[in-house]
């Protein structure tokens, strides 16, 4: 398989941080409540992941591997700041919508976590691959648990009334955890089944290869 | 370690790596901190922006007894007033004089930001009021309520109920003089104690513009009263009869759990409760218990008693009892009727020295 569309496909579903990695659950569970927070949080993190993840890589070889977290930790702060800056004066209303959980972003899993694993071992196209994946990644399922949250727990869809009927505890903490729990149980059983598929085609092929061989 | 060895070895080239990462990210900061600072008066014209969408307004407070402009480069955007305002049951830390043009005519506004009390668990909600107002010729006065949008809020778990519906209806009822009451109809069912402190902010940006902005004076029946604290002096009243007997309608605060009752109370001219009477039971019930029906028989008790007896019951000074009689499980609801009692037995000589200056 082609190299990027492996890091692709790892970011966004094999891998993935928030339904297969299980990372970044604090602003998951914090903002899934509305949709547009979700994808705003998402989209963010995105770009916030994709600099740090091409910075770290172009530095990786001057930074010394004593000190490399903390290099990494003023690094991606850095660009929180800058990000939150960008948000206060262009986006404000979705600057008030994260409130603090944009500040969180420093100490996000998923960021820390691809410096780390990834960036400081690859070149920058690579990490920046791998900061888009993971970054569309978490932003897919934050964005498709926030529409679910929003819409059976306010009946809205990105803030549009859509519906009266309403369960008030999914726009809650509480409700999110319990779609997001449910929605981690369905991703991982779609991706068993995929995989599982995968394997019988493979393991079919390998025996009519085996019995063409025999044949001949 | 010599010298030397410090220069070569892996420390000093991990110090110097970090000081290079912090000197660059700084210097980077520092630079965009000046291209994409928000200040106050950006924020301010934010705020203004949601109330007056897709208008075109200006925005003016007073400095040094002008009134000025105000920018969106204002580091610190100077209101109508010099301190926030405490009225009954609100404060209103900042008024805005905001103007915009609509068919042809110059619109007047005065922008108040109210913050309400006696919200959901002793809460608040912070309002932002945007109040109409007409500029004759020798006085401008009052002429009713544009807009009214949710700041902020403090412990109102169920502020999500209230929609711009709610919020609207204020404008659409306002009538010169009288104040929102939930009793009125300025409620959300389920979200009462929230629409209370609600009719609270939006009262007090009402008196604080006239009152502190318009420098017009209000009427307080209540002036040089005392212990007032646990009565809204906005709602209550009373009349002295002919009998020299006084009939109070006791409008109360709420207190802690207890909502604001609604209270009848006549003093005799011995200066003893004639009847005691509960028009608005304040007293909040929960699923498990009603604590109605835990309260003191204030109705039946009352009567008949004198100022000593109320300040028996309740702690020095007036305050909420920690042991005694009103100790009944609905201990807020009683102090709170205890305190209506007392307040109104020991001003009944101010009623009828009003009634004879008057």
């Amino acid at each position: 398989m082609n190299k990027y569309k492996k890091i692709t496909l790892d970011g966004l579903i094999f891998q993935n941080p928030t339904f297969m990695l299980v990372l970044g659950t604090c602003p998951t569970l914090g903002l899934i409540s509305s949709a547009f927070s979700a994808m705003g949080m998402g989209l963010t993190v995105i770009v916030i992941l994709t600099l740090s993840n091409v910075l770290i890589s172009l530095l990786r070889k001057l930074i010394p591997n004593e000190v490399r977290i903390p290099c990494y930790i003023v690094i991606i702060a850095t660009l929180v700041t800058f990000a939150r800056m960008l948000l206060e004066k262009f986006v404000p209303d979705l600057y008030d919508s994260l409130g603090g959980f944009l500040a969180l972003i420093v100490v996000n899993c998923i960021i820390l976590g691809r410096a780390e694993a990834f960036a400081n071992k690859h070149n920058p196209l690579e990490a920046a691959v791998d900061g888009i994946a993971n970054g569309l990644g978490f932003t897919c399922a934050l964005t498709v648990m926030g529409v679910v949250c929003e819409f059976l727990g306010k009946g809205s869809l990105f803030g549009y009334h859509i519906m009266d009927f309403k369960i008030g505890m999914l726009a809650t903490p509480a409700g999110a955890f319990i779609v997001y729990g449910l929605s981690i149980a369905l991703f991982v059983y779609v991706i068993d089944v995929f995989q599982r598929a995968r394997r019988v085609k493979a393991n079919k092929l390998a025996r009519e290869n085996l019995m063409t061989q025999g044949v001949e | 370690m010599t010298v030397k060895q410090f220069f070569k070895s892996t420390a000093f080239k991990c110090i110097m790596a970090l000081l290079a990462i912090l000197l660059v990210c700084g210097v980077f900061l520092t630079a965009m901190y000046g291209f994409l600072k928000v200040t106050e008066g950006e924020k301010l014209y934010r705020a203004v922006g949601k109330i007056y969408s897709g208008e075109s307004v200006k925005i003016y407070g007073i400095r040094d007894g002008q009134e000025v402009e105000i920018s969106k480069n204002d580091e610190k955007p100077v209101s109508m007033i010099a301190a926030p305002v405490k009225v009954a049951n609100a404060e209103v830390s900042d008024v805005y004089k905001v103007t915009y043009d609509k068919d042809g005519a110059t619109v007047l506004n005065y922008l108040a930001k109210s913050t309400g009390n006696g919200g959901f668990s002793n809460g608040t909600v912070t309002l932002w009021v945007a109040v109409t107002a007409d500029a004759g010729e020798t006085d401008t006065v009052i002429t009713g309520i544009n807009k009214i949008i949710i700041d902020s809020n403090v412990n109102q778990s169920f502020i999500g109920n209230i929609g711009s519906g709610f919020l609207d209806s204020f404008a659409e009822g306002y009538t010169d003089g009288i104040y929102y009451t939930t009793e009125a109809g300025y409620k959300v069912t389920g979200t009462s104690m929230s629409s209370n402190a609600i009719c609270n902010a939006v009262n007090g940006a009402i008196t604080c513009v006239d009152v502190n902005v318009l420098g017009h004076s209000r009427v307080n029946p209540f002036e040089n009263f005392t212990h007032t604290d646990l009565i809204n002096c906005d709602l209550s009243s009373y009349v002295v009869n002919d009998d020299n007997s006084v009939t109070y309608t006791i409008v109360t605060n709420g207190y802690v759990m207890a909502g604001a009752f609604t209270l009848e109370i006549v003093v005799a001219e011995d200066k003893t409760v004639r009847t005691f009477t509960i028009i608005k039971n304040g007293s909040t019930s929960s699923a498990t218990e009603d604590y109605k029906l835990k309260m003191f028989a204030v109705e039946t008790e009352f009567v008949g008693k004198n100022l000593e007896y109320f300040t028996a019951l309740m702690a020095d000074g007036w305050k909420h009892p920690s042991s005694g009689e009103l100790k009944t499980g609905a201990t807020n609801s009683n102090y709170n009727c205890a305190y209506a009692a007392a307040f109104a037995l020991e001003n009944y000589d101010n009623c009828i020295a009003a009634k004879e200056g008057a």
